[in-house]
């Protein structure tokens, strides 16, 4: 009987895109949750420097949520349509 | 004024600066941060953070086989490298603008009606507290530690009546002309 081997260079390949698909999705939803934080400490502190602050945080969510879906495509389609053949 | 500036004082009045409850008759005469020299650790760790990667890199096909070799470079597509890559980079710079906010939300101004401490740990915690100037009982300041010697800054402690929440300000540049300027502006 054939016992299965542990590949640990697929393992290890296969924990960092887990590690990355989480940072994305965390670094997605902090820089959205940011933006909330942001406008409203613009509020609480008006200074002339407040609406470049806001924009550098929507560049954030922008560019995360880029990395996100990139991510996605990247990954996880293909396993997808792995798992469907 | 400068927006980034650590300490800004006017006797009259300082036009550039408001904050939420700030009222029609009240002019805002000090404004405090924490000192910016105080910014070089976390600014530090972000070139570093930029630069150990770039290093890796650059001496990656050096090292001997058994460390290095394909064994890593091979293990992504270079597609998959430069998203691992842009990803780190976004994160590093999501670090740093998370530490310029806590830095430059973290304010306390002095009115010629009270002391309002906004008060925010980032990412997502804030406080306001504020004192009424005839509520402020005393001002104290603590200056310590080699840093705080050889930059001139320190700890500022402001003490109010009764059971009133107390305002602290921590790594505040030259502490000991800020209580004199604070002094001066209670009645």
């Amino acid at each position: 009987m054939d016992v299965p081997t542990l590949n640990l260079t697929i393992l290890t390949k296969d924990v960092f895109v887990v590690l990355i698909i989480l940072s994305a999705t965390f670094l997605a939803l902090f820089s959205w949750l940011s933006i909330g934080k942001t406008r409203l400490l613009n509020r609480l502190v008006k200074t002339p420097l407040a609406p470049f602050i806001l924009i550098i945080a929507i560049l954030f969510f922008v560019l995360a949520i880029g990395t996100l879906i990139s991510t996605l495509t990247v990954w996880i389609i293909p396993l997808h349509s792995l798992i469907q053949t | 004024m400068n927006p980034f500036s650590s300490f800004v004082y006017d006797p009259v009045k300082i036009t550039s600066v408001h904050f939420e409850t700030q009222r029609e008759n009240e002019v805002v005469r000090l404004v405090l941060r924490r000192d910016t020299i105080t910014n070089l650790p976390w600014i530090l760790t972000t070139l570093a953070a930029i630069l150990i990667p770039l290093l890796i890199i650059k001496t990656l096909p050096q090292l001997p086989d058994f460390i290095s070799g394909p064994h890593i470079t091979n293990m992504f597509s270079p597609k998959e490298w430069q998203l691992a890559g842009f990803l780190y980079v976004i994160t590093i710079f999501y670090f740093a603008f998370v530490n310029f906010s806590n830095w430059f939300y973290n304010v306390l101004f002095v009115t010629n009606l009270r002391v309002v401490d906004i008060n925010y740990r980032a990412p997502f915690h804030s406080q306001t507290t504020q004192a009424q100037l005839k509520e402020v009982q005393d001002v104290r300041y603590t200056q310590g530690g080699l840093f705080g010697i050889a930059f001139n800054y320190g700890n500022l402690f402001v003490q109010t009546a009764g059971t009133k929440q107390n305002i602290q300000l921590t790594r505040i540049p030259n502490p000991n002309i800020v209580q004199e300027r604070i002094v001066q502006l209670l009645p």
